[in-house]
């Protein structure tokens, strides 16, 4: 993990932090990630529409080329490295969180397109982790900050720990789908990944918090309410009555994480699907067979077999960022009703 | 370097890639990748196979091997994510290595597993390259179009493009004049990390508010030539017969070589 | 003005008042009435209302008071008449990166027309006749982006003229030109044959092309009058901070 890198060609900074390339995740994963990917996507547009109606393309397409050039202002950390903002928590809070994963959406697939920036078979892991998890998790820190208090000290305490740990879910969230793949042991990936996003991490707050009091002082109206996004519509937002999200969505979400996390092993291994059923079938006694080489520090305890190992943490990965997801689309979801409720009465 | 420059990946050229259609190149690309993307590992001849044929694309796109080579390694820092599996996948061992208190073996599956996610990559990103370096960016958001990309997020993104030219001049002339600045006060960096984060902020900030008063005023000018919010486009041309069947052939070589990788290989 | 007949004045607008969203007042009771085929400058220091006068007069902007545009009442939430209005009168913005939001010229060019529901032989036909006219003939395929500034203004304003509008409103079209694109951009505008209405503070473009001239401050109109009249009165320039030629 890296950063950002110099580019060959231009040498210009370009941010590069995870965008993972083609080739580092197995099929299954890049395709449960693009149908993933697209069902929140499908999602963020019908909310982004009711909110913004016609101003939906000149707003988010302009937002989305401040991202990216937001993304090149750096400022030397330490050693000839510079950190640089992502964005996606500062989208979520400016914009809210249906419109920032649109935003965030065009800059990622712009950067893979037009850029090489992240591959295009694994677009949709991509999306996943940095326009969609990092939005919704940066989102639901700002928004619970918001509800616990509305000074502009829980703005900004709740700016920086949104961005922050939008960073660092984006990174575990990619730790989790190289170890699903098969890439990278989960076990390893993990802890590296989120460790060192943590303080990668840091910067991003930092940055947020200055850009989000610079805001504040020269348009105080843009942050005074979170769950709105920053212009007012023309016309008053339909209240939506139907337009919830229904529980089946979660779990229908949550299956297709899961079964990922179970089919991958499989999939991802030198053999092709029935050859690794048959080799699984007999996997205890090889495994004590084969002269294992694991990292010694990274053996997981109380698991032999390296693939349940994979399948348990995966599973327990996958369930804690389902659930930082879910609860921040639910707790979204109840401030749409009690705003449509209001507007009722 | 001005923001033009170095946003735009596009190589002039008169090669038949440069004037093929925009939609059969990227989903030959995406085809490629997939096919890829999907051989197992150590099937060295299947490797050996998809990358003669980029490369044979490289060679016929005519934009120069060398810049496609330079651009191609763009993906190589993140095989680092890869290494680890060297030493952790079981099988035979191959080498063992001597780092501090603990010794790391390396087995024969982990190192074909590691070779081959670099080449797959490496083939990916070399076939992108191409794409890129062989289709105005245009053309390319263009072809979306015909991948049942959403209407809405194309119009996003097209609007996009044309704004990140400007933007991304915007954010390098605030960067100018803070290194101007910081110049004349004596410290090349300027402060310390906190403060340095603060102006970086600053300009962030600032440059949202002035890409939210541009947001405004552009739909404004969309308003006044008679925009309401539904998208319009004129339709794209359809596809010619030849063009599809060259598709076709090239997804058929690259599925087979990705099933003999399986089967057969 | 002589003519009372509406139907034939090209712009009439009526005691037209208008408060931005925070409350500052932009228009305190605007009146104004152009015939056809005339060209005029409105004038005056920033912040004077001329900007927002001129969004008045397709309908981006809704006061108080009524705005007719040759002979239709421009009215807020009337989608079908405001869509006929637009096409009537073309507003160019200042900021050409403002106003040539598409990737390509010829994109930019063909959006009125498309929006207009115009056949596609047609939209082609109207962009290159456009494109003829502000002098970019073979610039379909350019992007704005790489456009030089009397190239971009020429560009936002064929992206107008493609629509064949009967008013055409420039806000600031000579501003940040260097000499010879400001030049090209006079003759471009002596040349058009429309009713035309821009704000401005070249003094030099206005004496040349523009026989009739606003002055306004504050949100009102505080002249108008031929403009050698307007510039042959020192005291009226000074007191709204105009200067002579």
């Amino acid at each position: 993990m890296v950063s950002s890198i110099t580019m060959p060609a231009t040498g210009a900074n370009l941010p590069l932090p995870l965008h993972a390339p083609d080739g580092f995740f197995s099929m299954p994963v890049a395709i449960a990630g693009y149908l993933l990917a697209a069902a929140f996507i499908g999602i963020a547009i019908r909310r982004a529409n009711k909110d913004l109606n016609e101003r939906i393309v000149p707003m988010m397409g302009v937002m989305a080329a401040f991202i990216f050039a937001a993304q090149m202002i750096n400022f030397p950390v330490a050693g000839g490295t510079s950190g640089h903002l992502i964005g996606g928590a500062l989208a979520a809070i400016i914009l809210g969180p249906w419109a920032a994963i649109l935003v965030m959406t065009a800059v990622v697939g712009m950067q893979a397109l037009l850029f090489q920036d992240g591959g295009l078979v694994v677009l949709g892991i991509n999306l996943l982790n940095m326009s969609i998890a990092s939005v919704l998790a940066g989102y639901g820190v700002y928004w619970l900050a918001r509800k616990i208090g509305a000074s502009f000290t829980h703005l900004l305490i709740g700016g920086f720990i949104a961005a922050w740990l939008s960073v660092i879910v984006a990174a575990a969230s990619t730790a989790l789908m190289l170890g699903l793949s098969g890439t990278t042991p989960l076990a390893l990936a993990l802890p590296t990944m989120t460790g060192v996003h943590m303080l990668i991490g840091i910067g991003e707050g930092l940055i947020t918090v200055f850009a989000l009091s610079f805001i504040r002082a020269a348009r105080p109206a843009l942050l005074q309410m979170p769950e709105k996004s920053a212009v007012p519509s023309a016309a008053p937002a339909e209240p939506s009555r139907s337009g919830g999200i229904s529980i089946r969505w979660w779990i229908v979400g949550y299956l297709i994480s899961l079964s990922v996390v179970l089919l991958a092993p499989f999939a991802s291994g030198s053999p092709d699907g029935l050859e690794r059923v048959a080799d699984d079938a007999g996997f205890i006694e090889r495994a004590q067979a084969a002269p294992y080489a694991v990292i010694a520090d990274y053996a997981v305890p109380g698991i032999q077999n390296q693939a349940l190992a994979t399948i348990a943490a995966g599973v327990i990965g996958v369930t804690l960022i389902y659930l930082l997801v879910a609860g921040g689309i639910y707790g979204i979801y109840t401030l749409y009703r009690r705003r449509a409720t209001l507007q009722h009465e | 370097m001005t923001a033009a420059g170095f946003l735009n990946r596009y190589l002039e050229g008169r090669s038949w890639f440069h004037t093929a259609d925009a939609r059969i190149k990227l989903l030959m690309a995406l085809g490629f990748i997939f096919a890829t993307t999907s051989i197992p590992p150590g099937k060295w001849l299947a490797f050996a196979a998809m990358l003669a044929l980029v490369w044979l694309a490289a060679g016929f796109s005519r934009v120069g091997l060398t810049r496609i080579f330079l651009r191609s390694l763009v993906a190589i820092p993140f095989i680092l994510i890869a290494l680890p599996t060297v030493f952790t996948k079981p099988g035979a061992p191959l080498f063992d290595l001597d780092i501090m208190l603990f010794t790391l073996t390396g087995t024969r599956e982990g190192l074909d597993f590691f070779i081959s996610v670099l080449l797959k990559s490496w083939a990916s990103v070399t076939a992108a390259t191409v794409l890129t370096a062989t289709t105005p960016p245009m053309r390319l958001l263009e072809a979306l179009r015909s991948l049942r990309i959403p209407a809405v997020l194309v119009a996003i993104v097209m609007l996009m493009y044309r704004y990140l030219f400007v933007l991304v001049d915007e954010a390098q002339r605030l960067m100018r004049a803070r290194a101007a600045r910081s110049a004349a006060i004596g410290r090349k960096a300027g402060g310390s990390i906190v403060w340095r984060a603060k102006s970086a902020g600053g300009m962030a900030g600032s440059l949202f508010i002035r890409t939210l008063d541009r947001s405004e005023r552009i739909y404004m000018a969309m308003l006044a030539r008679g925009y309401d919010g539904n998208l319009r486009q004129t339709g794209s041309p359809p596809l010619e017969r030849r063009a599809l069947a060259f598709l076709a052939a090239s997804l058929c070589l690259c599925a087979s070589i990705a099933a003999a990788a399986r089967l057969v290989l | 003005m002589t003519s009372p007949n509406t139907q034939t004045r090209a712009i009439a607008v009526h005691n037209l008042e208008f408060s931005y969203p925070d409350g500052r007042p932009a228009l305190r009771g605007v009146d104004l009435s152009i015939e056809d085929g005339e060209k005029i400058a409105i004038l005056g220091p920033n912040g004077a209302g001329k900007s927002t006068l001129l969004l008045h007069l397709n309908g981006l902007l809704h006061g108080s008071g009524s705005v007719a545009v040759l002979g239709r009442e421009v009215r807020e939430g009337d989608k079908q008449g405001l869509q006929e209005i637009r096409a009537l009168v073309g507003v160019v913005f200042q900021d050409p990166d403002d106003q040539l939001f598409s990737p390509s010229v010829y994109d930019d060019v063909a959006f009125g027309p498309v929006y207009m529901g115009l056949p596609d032989e047609e939209i082609q036909a109207r962009v290159s006749e456009a494109l003829t006219q502000v002098g970019l003939e073979g610039y379909e395929d350019r992007m704005p982006f790489h456009l030089s500034g009397g190239e971009k203004k020429r560009a936002a304003i064929a992206t107008v003229l493609s629509m064949r509008p009967r008013i055409l409103a420039l806000d600031e079209p000579s501003a940040g030109l260097d000499p010879r694109a400001r030049r090209g951009l006079i003759h471009l505008l002596d040349a058009l044959d429309q009713t035309i209405l821009v704000t401005t503070h070249d003094m030099h473009m206005v004496k040349e092309i523009f026989p009739r001239s606003i002055i306004m401050d504050g949100g009102k109109v505080v002249a108008d009058a031929p403009t050698h009249q307007i510039l042959a009165d020192q005291p009226l320039l000074e007191a709204h901070g105009l200067e002579l030629p």
